[in-house]
Order: structure tokens, then C-alpha cells, then sequence
């Protein structure tokens, strides 16, 4: 409502705007028509009467002048004719006042007055200047053609009028047409300056006006120094009697009043009533919108105030934060100035903060950075984000501990790099820690190397007096005993010492073994084997060896290879050993069954045998070094180790492995490698090697 | 008969092993490094060479590499008597100027039967037409 309201009031401002600027265009058209006509018949009457009174006088001097310039003319300028004439002609025009003649070369000769000539001997004046002076001033010229031509040429008359006349106070001037610029042909030559005829009738109102008077056309012709514009409204012209004919007077201003155009009068009284009439509307309108703006204002600023509160608060309980966490923070310059240093940084290196702050960090880290060094970490941690390192640090008593100093990237607010974050951390004791650690590592790595020397050591000396005392064997066996006639009492004993003596062998062999598999660990190859294919190949080489006491040996494998990644001399240790240990305690008429699966994760290798089987109770134990299982009555041997070395060997390869048996019935020992991802075996070449086994030549 | 040559630095072991050689219908002859053994192959042309792996002064790899190099010998199987089997790039060396490999302690009987399959091998490859 009270919008429809102030739109219907804001229409009503606008009409009457419009009405009051049409009413300002019509007042001042009326009253500039009035003045125009008020002014054009007060000119008509005023130049009339002038021109009226002029024309009389002009008449009357003219008779004296012609009067004159014939005394000239016929006399050829005798002075004392001339001033008779002079005298003559001022006694009958009472206008005149005064007659000065000049010469040709300017000399002024005569001024006669009515009471004679004061002064023949007149001081010189330039003829030209007197000449213009007179041109100006002059208000007729008369003369004919023939005397203005001479004249014009030598001598110059000049008539002052008397004041104090009728006509008001005008010098009216009667000379020669000395005029240069108009060289007369007709019969009279006449030019009258209007200017000084109206000065006292018009005076300020009219701007220096030449008038120029047409014969041919009968018209008085107005002419204004350049630059001075005329204005119609009004320019004037009236008819005048002179010189017994009639003409036509032109009076116009050169400066006329420059009238506003009268549709700036109507915008201007319609933008002033605008003006005036608005602001009762406007100034509310501004009124209520600043006090919305304020309102605004007022909210935002409360906002920002609080924004900023709040942001203080968060800056306040970020610095309490960073001054109480336990690490040492220190911001950094880009050249190297501390520009902050918390109190735990401070109470780190035992000094005061003042001692810190726009210190150079040089001098704080002075061991291990230098300027090369804190650009490089500026230029690391601009392109990583982060940088760690480990430095030793003087504190200020002089005592050095080690610190920890992650460096991140200060940033303003466009993300811009403008200083360093180093946080540090006391680290002394980790890297004594550490320190140790590496110290105790490397000590098992020496330990690990004398024991892998010794066992290669061990390993030759053991296996040379081994292998002689076999040989010995055999030849006591074979080439000694058929000399002697042993008793069979004799004969068993020769059996027990060859018995002990290849036990004692294989017992080196595999304690040597069990020894190196874990020296071997770290140098053990990881390759593609072909499970497959090691188990076929080993088997064959049991049945090239097999002996009629031993059971067969049957092999179960898939037609494609089952590749598993690990070292193939292990895998040929662990085939050999689970074959050998099932072939040992499983008669001639059992079976040894080897049987390799392949499922898409892992692969699997069986051996089973139809063997004595290994008691409930002894299966937990079956891995353990030097675990035997007794078996009372049984006379077959093992070192206990061979179980041991599988196990071992397995768990390596990151396999696993499992034994089941029922005693009686048999054994099957299980073990599985995860699958390797190359799904064809890579042929290895193998080495030819005799004499690793403890397969019985047939 | 044939003609062994058994090189290793441990006498007593020499000693037995030439017994049980000869014994098994063998002609031995010893040497105690690489050094003499060479000297003795070039002298004595054996069919066949056992030699130890770790000897003083030459050992059973060099001593393998100068036979090859020899060409009277360059043909003699040679067979590696060595209670080190670990070393993989020793192992790869033997095998590829080696004829074949024993591991201490070893089978008498099965190191017969080596020696004597070498031998026929050797015997079939000097049989064949030229």
C-alpha cells in the first residue's frame, strides 16, 4: 500500500514537473517577444530623430565644407582666403566650432575658429594617425568624386562641431574622403558612423558599429568588428532622409545578450522542481536503505568480529599448544632467522628464548647446517612437503646431544613459502638405542660368519677322517677280511664297525646340514622350480639305486608342471630325505607313494608309505632335532635329523608341513609351497652329484 | 689295467683310497697338490683324475683348468672329490670343466661305479671313428 502510494505521489511530482516547465517555456517566450518589440520601436523612434536632426546638420556642414574645399580648389590654398572662407562658413553653421586644415604630408596648417586662426605654426602631427583619428571619429564625409581623389592625396579638413548642441555632446568632423579602403566612382561618397550618431541615445546597448551606406541599394549597412556575433532579435532598420534621398537604416548590436534557449528555462525550472519536491520521498527512501546498509553492516561486523575473536582464540590456543607440546618448534626465515622458538626448544638447549629469537639458526645447528645445507632443505621441503634429519645440537653450555628436526613449509595465506616449521625432538637416547641395535646386528652378522666359516671348516676336516674310515670299511670288508679266518662273532663286529662307521658319516653329513640350512638362510636362491619335475627326477635316481630289501617307489604327478618359488637344491634335500625316511621304515613288499598336486595358490608334495607308522604320542615331536621315535625291537637307525632339516628347509620356502600316520598302517608326510604366478617351469640345469644320499647302492 | 691318478692333501685318506683303487683292479698314483699332480699327469697319462677341491698351493680347480689346456689331457675325465658342496659359482665351475662330482664322506662302492662309468664313457668317445 505504501508502495502503490509513494509510486502514485512520485507520478503526481512528475506532471507537475512537466506542467511547470511548459509554463516557464511560454513566460519566456512571451517576454523575450515583449522586450524584442518594446526595444525595436523605442529604436525606431530614438534613430529616427537622430537620423532626422544628423542629416540637417550633415547638410549644413557639407555647404560649408564644399564652400571650403572650393576656396582650396580655386586659390590653391591661400591661407588668408582660406581662413576668410573658414570664418564665413563657422559664423553661418553656428554647428560648427572649429576648421583645421592639414597638408598632404600631414602638416597640420590651420585651425580656425570663430574668432580667427590661433595658430599657423601648430606643432606637426602625423598626418596618417590624424587621419584615422579623424576616420574613426568621423560621422560624414562628403565630398565628389574629383576632390576626394585630390584631397584624399594632399590635404585634409577637419571640422569640429560645437558642444553643448541640441544633439548632445558629438564632435561632428567634416573632412576630405580620406578613407582608403573605398575609392569613390559615383557622384557622392557618404558614410555615416552610427555609432557615435546613437551613442547617447543607446549608449551601452550597442557595441561599436560601423554603418556603411549603399547608394546603389539605398541601404544603411551595419558592420561589426569580427568575432562580434549579431543577433536577430535585434537588428533593426529604418528608412532615413539624407542628402535629399531616402534611406535605409540598419542599427544592430555587435554583442548581443546571449539568450538561454528557452527548453534549457523549461529542464532547468523541471530538474529544480524535481529537486525541490523529491527529497521529501528520496530522503526517506536513503533513509530507510542506509539504515538497512547499517543494519548490514553492523551484522557483518559483529560477525567479523567475532570471526576475528574467534580466530584470535584459535590462534591463542594453537600458540598455547605449540608452547606446551614436548617437541621443540622453531619457524625459520628463508635467510635463516629464527623468528620463533617454543619452550621446550628452549628449555632443550638450556638457554633463554631471547637467545633464540632473530638468532641465525646457524648458530643453533651450527654442527651440521650450513647455508648450502638450510637451502637444500628449503628446496626439499618445498618439493616434498617434508624433511627429516638427525643432527647433532650444542646447547648453550657447550654439552652436544642429538636432535631430531622435522622441517615443513610456513606458508601465508596464498600458499606462498615464506619460512621453514622445524620441529625437534631430543633423540639422544633413541640413537644410543639404535646405535646398539646396530652394534648387536652387526655382531650377529660376525657371529653368523664364524659360524659359517667354522662349519665349512668343520665340514672338511670331519668329512675327510669320515670318508677314510669308510673306505677303510669297505677294504676290511672286501679285500682283508677273506685273508683271516674270522669266527662270525668277528664277522658281526666288523659289521657294527662298518654299521657306526657309516652312521658316524651320515650323522656328520647331516648335523653339517642342519648348521649350514641355517647359515644359508640369507643366501638362499629364489627362484622358479618345477616341483614336478624335481620329484620325478629324484625318484628316479632312488630307483637306479634301489635295492630288493626297499620298497618300490611310485610316483603320482599332474601332466603339467606345478612351479613353486624357492631354491631346487632345498627342494631336492626335502624330496630326498621324506623318500629316504619312508623307503628306511618300509619293508620291501610296502609302497612309497609320491604324489605332487597343483591347485591354483599352492602346491602340494606327498610322500606316503604303507610303513610302521609313527606313534600318536611321537607326532608332535616328529621335527624336532634329534627326536627319534623308539620303536623297541626295531633295529633301524636314523640320525633324528632328517625330519629336522625338512622342516626347516620348508619354513624357509615359506611352506608348510604335516604328517599323519596310524601305526601299522603307514606314513604320509605332506608338505606345501605357495603356487608360483609363472605358470611355466624355466628348465634349470642341473649339476651331476653323486654320493649327497644316503641311498644304498645296490 | 687302468691308470688313476688321486690327488688330495690329506695323506692317510690318499693312502686308504689308493688301497681300496688298486684293490678294486686299479693303477694309482698320488700327488698331494695340484702342483705335483700336473707334474705327474703329463708324466704318467692317467684315464682318469680324482683330485681334491681345496689343496695348497694349486688347487683341484686349477690343476682341472691346466689339464684342459694340456693337449694330451685335455680329455681326461676328471672327478672332484670335495667335502664343500655350497658354493654355487664353485659348483657351476666344476661342472664346466669337471666331469662329475663327489661329495665327502662318500660311498666306496658308489665312487667304484662312478670311476668305472667314466671310464666306459671314455672309452666309447675314443672309439668312435675319427
Amino acid at each position: 500500500m505504501t508502495k502503490d502510494r509513494a509510486v502514485s505521489v512520485r507520478i503526481a511530482q512528475l506532471l507537475a514537473g512537466v506542467v511547470l516547465a511548459f509554463a516557464a517555456f511560454f513566460l519566456y517566450q512571451f517576454s523575450n517577444a515583449w522586450i524584442g518589440f518594446k526595444v525595436s520601436t523605442e529604436l525606431r523612434r530614438v534613430g529616427a530623430q537622430a537620423a532626422l536632426r544628423e542629416a540637417e546638420r550633415i547638410d549644413d556642414s557639407l555647404v560649408a565644407i564644399n564652400s571650403l574645399a572650393a576656396g582650396i580648389e580655386a586659390n590653391r590654398f591661400d591661407r588668408s582666403v582660406f581662413v576668410d572662407r573658414a570664418r564665413k562658413a563657422l559664423a553661418e553653421n553656428p554647428a560648427l566650432r572649429s576648421i583645421d586644415y592639414f597638408n598632404g604630408n600631414g602638416d597640420h596648417i590651420v585651425l580656425v575658429t570663430p574668432s580667427g586662426p590661433s595658430d599657423l605654426q601648430h606643432s606637426k602631427l602625423k598626418s596618417p594617425d590624424v587621419s584615422y583619428q579623424t576616420i574613426t571619429a568621423v560621422n560624414i564625409v562628403e565630398a565628389r568624386a574629383d576632390l576626394t581623389k585630390s584631397v584624399a592625396a594632399s590635404e585634409v579638413l577637419r571640422l569640429s562641431r560645437r558642444r553643448g548642441d541640441v544633439s548632445g555632446p558629438l564632435d561632428v568632423f567634416a573632412a576630405a574622403p580620406i578613407i582608403i579602403d573605398r575609392e569613390a566612382q559615383g557622384d557622392v561618397i557618404a558614410r555615416i558612423d552610427v555609432h557615435s550618431l546613437l551613442i547617447d541615445d543607446l549608449r551601452a546597448t550597442l557595441p561599436p558599429t560601423k554603418f556603411t551606406l549603399d547608394d546603389s541599394t539605398g541601404r544603411l549597412e551595419a558592420s561589426w568588428p569580427p568575432g562580434v556575433q549579431r543577433a536577430d532579435p535585434f537588428a533593426q532598420s529604418f528608412p532615413i532622409k539624407f542628402a535629399d534621398r531616402q534611406w535605409q537604416l540598419v542599427v544592430a548590436p555587435a554583442t548581443p545578450v546571449q539568450p538561454a534557449k528557452p527548453w534549457w528555462f523549461a529542464a532547468g525550472a523541471f530538474v529544480l522542481w524535481l529537486l525541490l519536491s523529491w527529497p521529501i520521498e528520496v530522503v526517506g527512501q536513503i533513509n530507510r536503505r542506509v539504515r538497512v546498509l547499517n543494519e548490514g553492516l553492523e551484522e557483518r561486523v559483529a560477525a567479523r568480529t567475532r570471526q576475528l575473536q574467534s580466530t584470535v582464540a584459535e590462534s591463542r590456543k594453537l600458540a598455547a599448544v605449540v608452547e606446551s607440546v614436548s617437541e621443540g618448534v622453531m619457524l625459520v626465515s628463508p635467510d635463516g632467522t629464527v623468528r620463533y622458538a617454543n619452550a621446550a626448544l628452549v628449555t632443550e638447549l638450556r638457554c633463554k628464548a631471547a637467545d633464540l629469537v632473530d638468532k641465525s639458526v646457524y648458530d643453533i645447528d651450527a654442527v651440521a647446517l650450513s647455508a648450502t645445507a638450510l637451502a637444500d632443505i628449503r628446496s626439499t621441503v618445498s618439493r616434498l612437503g617434508y624433511m627429516y634429519l638427525e643432527t647433532a645440537r650444542t646447547r648453550s653450555d657447550g654439552s652436544t646431544y642429538w636432535a631430531g628436526i622435522a622441517f615443513t613449509a610456513q606458508r601465508d595465506a596464498d600458499g606462498k613459502m615464506v619460512g621453514l616449521i622445524a620441529v625437534s625432538r631430543d633423540i639422544t637416547d633413541r640413537r644410543a638405542l639404535v646405535d646398539q641395535l646396530v652394534t648387536a646386528k652387526d655382531d650377529l652378522e660376525r657371529q653368523m660368519r664364524v659360524r659359517a666359516d667354522f662349519i665349512g671348516t668343520a665340514s672338511h676336516e670331519l668329512r675327510t677322517p669320515a670318508t677314510t674310515l669308510r673306505t677303510l670299511c669297505a677294504l676290511l670288508v672286501s679285500k682283508i677280511a677273506p685273508r683271516y679266518s674270522f669266527t662270525d662273532e668277528d664277522r658281526t663286529l666288523i659289521g657294527l664297525l662298518e654299521r657306526e662307521t657309516k652312521r658316524l658319516s651320515l650323522l656328520v653329513d647331516d648335523l653339517l646340514e642342519v648348521g649350514k640350512i641355517d647359515a644359508d638362510e640369507i643366501r638362499r636362491p629364489d627362484a622358479d622350480v618345477d616341483v614336478v619335475e624335481v620329484a620325478r627326477s629324484e625318484v628316479e635316481s632312488f630307483r637306479e639305486l634301489s635295492d630288493d630289501k626297499a620298497p618300490p617307489v611310485e610316483l603320482r604327478l599332474p601332466s603339467a608342471p606345478a612351479v613353486m618359488r624357492g631354491d631346487e637344491a632345498a627342494l631336492r634335500r626335502i624330496v630326498d630325505n621324506l623318500v629316504g625316511n619312508a623307503r628306511k621304515f618300509t619293508p620291501g613288499t610296502g609302497l612309497v607313494t609320491v604324489t605332487v598336486e597343483r591347485s591354483a595358490a599352492r602346491v602340494r608334495l606327498a610322500v606316503a608309505d604303507t610303513g610302521l607308522g609313527i606313534p600318536e604320542r611321537d607326532l608332535p615331536h616328529v621335527f624336532d632335532r634329534f627326536y627319534r621315535v623308539e620303536r623297541p625291537g626295531t633295529v633301524i637307525r636314523g640320525t633324528g635329523l632328517g625330519l629336522a632339516i625338512v622342516a626347516r628347509l620348508v619354513e624357509q620356502m615359506h611352506g608348510s608341513v604335516a604328517v599323519s600316520s596310524v601305526v601299522g598302517t603307514g606314513t604320509t608326510v605332506t608338505v606345501e609351497f605357495p603356487a608360483a604366478s609363472v605358470a611355466e617351469a624355466t628348465s634349470i640345469i642341473k649339476p651331476v652329484e653323486f654320493g649327497r644320499t644316503s641311498k644304498k647302492p645296490a | 689295467m687302468k691308470h688313476i691318478l688321486l690327488v688330495d692333501d690329506e695323506p692317510d685318506l690318499r693312502s686308504v683310497v689308493r688301497q681300496f683303487l688298486e684293490f678294486s683292479g686299479y693303477e694309482v698314483v698320488e700327488a698331494g697338490d695340484g702342483a705335483g699332480a700336473l707334474a705327474l699327469a703329463r708324466a704318467r697319462k692317467p684315464d682318469i683324475v680324482l683330485t681334491d677341491l681345496l689343496m695348497p698351493q694349486k688347487d683341484g680347480l686349477d690343476f682341472c683348468r691346466e689339464l684342459r689346456k694340456d693337449p694330451e689331457l685335455f680329455d681326461v675325465p676328471v672327478l672332484f672329490v670335495t667335502a664343500r658342496n655350497t658354493d654355487a659359482a664353485l659348483r657351476a665351475e666344476m661342472d664346466l670343466i669337471g666331469d662329475g662330482l663327489v661329495v665327502k664322506p662318500f660311498e666306496p662302492d658308489l665312487l667304484l661305479k662312478i670311476i668305472n662309468s667314466l671310464l666306459l664313457g671314455k672309452e666309447r668317445t675314443s672309439c668312435s671313428p675319427p
